[in-house]
Formats: C-alpha cells, structure tokens, sequence
C-alpha cells in the first residue's frame, strides 16, 4: 500500500517517558511541506519527543493523527507503510556495532527490500560521497570517528527516500565544513527523492538560519509556532 | 506464620508472572516473525546462522572435552558397582542411560547458559543502552523478529547438535574405559546400547534439549531487554540471565524426568 503524509496532527495529546512529561494535553498541526525546527529546552525532551513520533511510543493519551488517522491504534506492522516515509536521525548512538557503517546503511534496504542486491553497494556508495566517509564505510562504529558516525546516522534516515524526515541535533558531532553537505543532502532530497516534511532541532543557529522555514518551541509542556506565540503575547 | 505464607505466595506470583512474560516474549517473537511480510530471509538467516556459530560451533571444544570426561567418569562408577552385582555387561546400557536421559541435555545446558546465555544477556543489553534497538524499531525493523527469533532458533539448534555431540563423545569414552578397565569387547558394549535405547530416550532427550534451548535463550533475551539507560545495568541482568534461566533449565528437567519415572513405574505395574 503506497500512502502520502499530508497531514500531522496532535489532538489532546500528553506525552511522557520515564515519568518526565513532556507533552500534555497539547493540540497541535505540524506545518507541512517545510524545513520545521523544534526548539527544545532539554536534551531529554529533545531524545524523547523524537523517538516518540517515530516509534510511537509514549503517548499516554490523546490521538496522534497521520493523515487524520490515529496511529496510536495501529499496530507495529500496520503502521510500516507510514513508517517506512519516515526516517530519523538520531543524534548519537544508534549504529549498529557489529556490523560496518556500510552495512549499517544497508540494512534498512535490504530487510525491506526496497534495493535490489546488486544495487545495494551503489546507493550505499552514493550516498557516502555527501560525507566523504571514503574507507571509513567498511568499518566498524568503534572504529572510526564520530564525524563518520554521526554522518551515517544522518544518511540513514535519507537512504530510504522518505516523505518526512526528523532530524535531532544533525550539527552535533560534525565538522562546520559539513554542514554544506548537510543541506546538499537535504536540498538534493527535496528535488529529486520525494521529501517533503523536515523537522529538525539544533543549538546551531548559523544552522538553523540556513535550513529553518519555520520555528517550532516546545513551551510548557505545549507546542506553539511562532505565530501561536506572537498571538498569545499580543492578546497578554 | 502467615507472613511467611504471604512472602511464598508474593514469590509463587512473581515467578508466574516471569514465566508467562517469557512465554510471552517467545510467542510474540515467532508471530512477529511469520506475519512480517517485508522481512527478507536473508537478513534472518545471516542472524541464525551467526548464532549457531558463536554457540554451537564455537562451544564444540568445551563440549567434547566435558563428554569425553563425563563418559569415562559415569562408565568408571559402572563398572564399579557393576562388578559386585555381576553386571558388567550393562556397563554399556547404563552409561547411555545416564548420558542421554540426564547428563547430556544437563551439562549441555549449563554450558550454554555460561557461553552463550551472558554473551547474549550482555549483548542485547548493550544494543539497548547504545539505542540499536531504538534504531531498529526507527527503521521498521522489528527487533522480535530480527533480533530475538533468530537468537531463538539458533539457541535451540545450537544445543541439540551440541547435546547429540555429548552424547556420541561420552558414550564412545564409556566404551574406551570399559575396554581398558575390564577389557570389554566393543561390540558388547555397543550392542547393550542398542538394546538401552528406546523411543521414549529420544523423547526424552529432544524435549530436554528442545526446551533447554528455548528457555535459556528466551530468559537471557527477555533479561537483556530489560537493561533501560546505563551500562551498570548489564552485569546485574546478565547474573540474573546465568541463576534464572539455570533455575528453570533445572526444573523442567525434573519434572520431566519425574513424570517419565511415574510413567514407567505405572507402565509396569507399579504406581
């Protein structure tokens, strides 16, 4: 079943993790077809606000709405065919350690099957070029440095040409000379591979001012763009 | 009095409630698996044939030096008491008797458990403190199906083959030390092993190591899931991993033996 993300939308939502509320009772419409910023005033919040949209865990109540359905009901496999136009960014750790960065790009290709086996060294080295993680790829995460980490964990979320990427902290771990790929990689995904939805967050505001349409803060447990919030100063 | 009763009742339901969660965790691991529908085999099979190597193949050693050991040693009690008795030449019968009713799916076990069952408590462990299993579910990937099932089948595989190898090594020792201590010749020996086993040894000896394999790798799976944020967690739940699952390896085994014995004994008459 092939599905386009329209629309995202939180109805009454509250959002928690290890007791840590981070979301409550909040309604919320994410502005679509742009380059979103979170803003976010912890770490924690941050790690876990992103792991819950793309998981969907978390949420203890309200609706957490795709295309107005509410995904919190669907279970792991009904909600793939939304999963898989997602990807995330992670903003450390997550690689796999037993395997190479290059199989670690692989591995979501290849367990959906979304390359053909003989294509997979080539999409794989292809998207390797926007770092220049050269021989770094056939290595292991231990390995190598954290530059070549974080970049496979940006790659990661590119290489499966998803509609709405979230992107948690892409700076961090990265040399400044990078951050042009970074938005090459991005801007490249834009044209020509079918990405629509980017929501980022980042501390870098050279960063932010070259990628963000939009921003987005988390406020008192409530998400409110920028709009919402001129509104509520103008009415106070 | 009854505080006492009331902490064995506290402990009886907790260890149900573990039980049923392991069930649980087995059962959730193998649907995930036969409903995914975009999960390719060769992904599952580089899973379990990596398990099989790490704790059937790798374990060989160990497993041979035990079983030559254990052989020569439960042959050597034999032919001890045997030779009072005047039953010398069931030496052979009661050797393989012992090693594959209860020695062999035994020890297999707890050398897995020692192995294998840590290294896999600890790993998974790790995955979770490193967020791979958040990067699997991230990228679709269910970790039941891709991390779990596989270390599931390839545990069970593991220790069957290791089990057989024990059994193979320990009664061809048995018959080493009945030749050199009593100068037995081999073909007694190996045609009073013939006669010793019967359809319900081997029944007995692919439940034991069928469920050795599940329970040892489902409890060390399940105890390395539960590791939430901190390395400091891993060694806690890899010792709990090692004691649980020995425990339970432990248990079914008796009961098991228990039930057959009592199956015997009514078969013959007795109870």
């Amino acid at each position: 079943m092939t599905v386009t993300i329209k629309s995202l939308r939180l109805k009454n939502v509250t959002l928690a993790y290890d007791q840590q509320v981070i979301l409550s009772r909040c309604d919320f419409n994410f502005p679509m077809n742009k380059n979103c910023r979170i803003v976010f005033k912890t770490d924690a919040e941050k790690f876990y606000f992103f792991q819950s949209f793309v998981q969907v865990e978390g949420f203890t109540s309200g609706e957490y709405l795709i295309n107005e359905e509410n995904v919190l009901e669907l279970s792991f496999e009904e909600f793939m065919h939304y999963r898989l136009k997602i990807g995330f960014g992670f903003s450390a750790r997550g690689l796999l350690h037993n395997q190479t960065l290059r199989q670690n790009l692989e591995l979501p290709l290849r367990y959906h099957k979304l390359v053909k086996e003989e294509d997979l060294r080539e999409v794989v080295d292809h998207y390797a070029e926007y770092f220049r993680l050269g021989t770094d790829l056939e290595k292991r995460p231990s390995d190598v440095s954290m530059q070549s980490q974080k970049s496979v964990l940006i790659l990661r979320a590119f290489i499966h040409h998803p509609e709405l990427i979230f992107l948690d902290s892409p700076e961090l771990m990265i040399s400044n000379s990078m951050h042009a790929n970074l938005l090459q990689l991005v801007d490249d995904h834009r044209k020509s591979k079918n990405l629509k939805h980017l929501f980022f967050s980042t501390q870098d505001e050279s960063l932010a001012e070259c990628l963000a349409d939009e921003n987005v803060l988390l406020i008192k447990k409530k998400l409110l763009s920028t709009d919402d919030l001129k509104k509520q100063r103008m009415a106070s | 009095m009854f505080a006492v009763v009331d902490r064995m009742g506290q402990q009886v339901s907790i260890n149900l409630r573990y039980t049923y969660d392991i069930f649980i965790l087995s059962y959730l691991s193998l649907r995930s698996t036969m409903v995914s529908r975009s999960q390719s085999w060769r992904t599952l099979y580089s899973v379990i044939s990596a398990q099989i190597y790490f704790t059937g193949w790798q374990a060989m050693p160990l497993i041979v030096f035990l079983a030559i050991g254990s052989g020569a040693l439960v042959a050597f009690q034999s032919i001890m008491q045997m030779t009072f008795l005047g039953g010398v030449d069931y030496v052979g019968k009661i050797t393989l008797i012992i090693v594959v009713r209860e020695l062999g799916p035994l020890l297999t076990a707890l050398i897995v458990i020692a192995r294998s069952g840590t290294a896999v408590a600890s790993e998974l462990g790790s995955m979770q403190v490193n967020k791979e299993i958040d990067a699997l579910k991230s990228m679709g990937i269910n970790p039941l199906s891709y991390v779990i099932f596989p270390r599931l089948v390839g545990g069970i595989i593991s220790v069957l083959c290791l089990s057989c190898y024990f059994v193979i090594f320990a009664t061809l020792s048995g018959a080493i030390v009945c030749r050199l201590a009593k100068s037995m010749p081999f073909d007694l020996y190996f045609s009073s092993l013939s006669q010793a086993a019967g359809l319900s040894d081997v029944l007995i000896f692919f439940l034991k190591n069928f469920m050795s394999g599940l329970i040892i790798f489902s409890v060390c799976c399940y105890q390395g899931l539960k590791v939430q944020k901190s390395p400091h967690e891993i060694p806690q739940v890899t010792t709990q991993a090692v004691v649980k699952s020995t425990v339970y390896v432990m248990a079914f085994n008796l009961i098991l033996t228990a039930y057959f014995y009592m199956h015997y004994l009514s078969n013959i008459g007795i109870f």
